[in-house]
């Protein structure tokens, strides 16, 4: 069965609203030129304006500000443009379509943690592949990082194909 | 909010033609390759003032602003219809109303699976429709408990529906009250 990742909504979408709100700001200039040129409202044409500044040597501050910030706003589009949405969840194996979010994980891992003998303080984290457990220990307590590492893969077994490691740490007095 | 195919192609072109604004204002303060002292202003000014121009600017502006309008509504998610044919044999036709699917099978996860706070969606798939089940975990769950109790919310679902005109997914979330207990706890 082949299952469609889930992912969130790519960033183009984002991109997709302000390019049409963009658009409709071009529809608006052009359509004021011709309102404007052809007497139906008073005032002066943008277009003509654009075009007569055009004929000054050097832009305004106002416009090359302007222009910096198209160029900015353009790489940030074409950025968006070929950026693919994120994954939200692990794929779980087995029968069903179940999916998994990493910061589920890591708070099934950090609970393994916290309730291992000895510890304080557990704290999960995913990146990528591998899931980090760091745990704060008693002072004095006599815990072993064998032990946690076997309660936190007990716990995520079958659930994630992650690589575990554990960080251990005793508190002070 | 819906994902378009267009969105890519669109935001990438006008990427190109916000860069090449800018890089044109840019050239016009620095001079860098000299296209502004080659441009002959008086020619586009003989052209947006010509009478046909006004016209084609109100032709452009109105295509602009229908495209406009369909690229920010297109995206507006449309609403899956609630029943979903099965297979049948003869004169005789069933309709299933997926709507009173969705809580039987939130109920059930949350039954049967360390989750608390399932939520339910619709969507199309190529043989019918895909029931979404999403769910915050328990943190004193354990990954089998919540393997076993997928597995037999989708066993149900499969036995209901072999054609698969009726599908489940189930996405565990993290808790929803993660981080708030601020004490350690002391063995």
């Amino acid at each position: 069965m082949s299952r469609q990742i889930p992912r969130r909504l790519p960033a183009a979408t984002w991109f997709g609203v302000v390019g049409a709100l963009l658009l409709a700001g071009f529809a608006v200039f052009a359509g004021q030129h011709a309102a404007a040129a052809r007497g139906w409202i008073d005032g002066p044409s943008w277009l003509l304006e654009t075009v007569a500044a055009l004929e000054d040597r050097e832009p305004s501050i106002w416009v090359s500000v302007g222009g910096i910030a198209a160029a900015l706003l353009g790489v940030w589009f074409l950025i968006a443009a070929f950026t693919p949405g994120r994954r939200t969840h692990l794929p779980v194996e087995g029968r069903c379509d179940l999916w998994v979010s990493p910061r589920a994980v890591e708070a099934l891992a950090a609970d393994a943690a916290e309730r291992s003998p000895g510890v304080l303080h557990g704290r999960g984290d995913v990146q990528r592949r591998r899931l980090r457990v760091s745990a704060l220990l008693a002072p004095g307590a006599d815990a072993g990082v064998v032990a946690i590492s076997e309660a936190v893969g007990e716990r995520i077994t079958g659930l994630a194909d992650l690589e575990l490691s554990v960080q251990a740490k005793e508190g002070g007095r | 909010m819906r994902t378009l195919a267009i969105d890519r192609v669109g935001a990438a072109l006008l990427g190109l033609v916000l860069l090449a604004a800018g890089a044109a204002v840019v050239d016009w303060r620095f001079d860098l390759v000299g296209a502004w002292d080659r441009l002959d202003t008086g020619l586009i000014r003989e052209t947006v003032e010509a009478d046909w121009f006004a016209w084609a600017a109100g032709g452009a502006a109105v295509v602009l602003a229908v495209v406009a309008l369909w690229w920010l509504f297109a995206r507006v998610p449309r609403p899956v219809e609630s029943g979903v044919r099965l297979g049948f044999s003869g004169a005789d036709r069933v309709d299933v109303d997926v709507r009173s699917i969705a809580p039987r099978l939130r109920e059930s996860l949350e039954q049967s699976a360390p989750v608390d706070h399932v939520t339910s969606s619709r969507s199309r798939t190529g043989t019918g429709q895909l029931v979404l089940l999403r769910a915050n975990v328990d943190p004193r769950a354990d990954g089998e408990s919540l393997r076993r109790a997928a597995d037999d919310v989708a066993a149900s679902v499969e036995a209901a529906f072999p054609d698969r005109e009726v599908t489940v997914r189930i996405l565990i979330d993290a808790p929803r009250r993660r981080g708030k207990r601020r004490t350690p706890r002391v063995h």
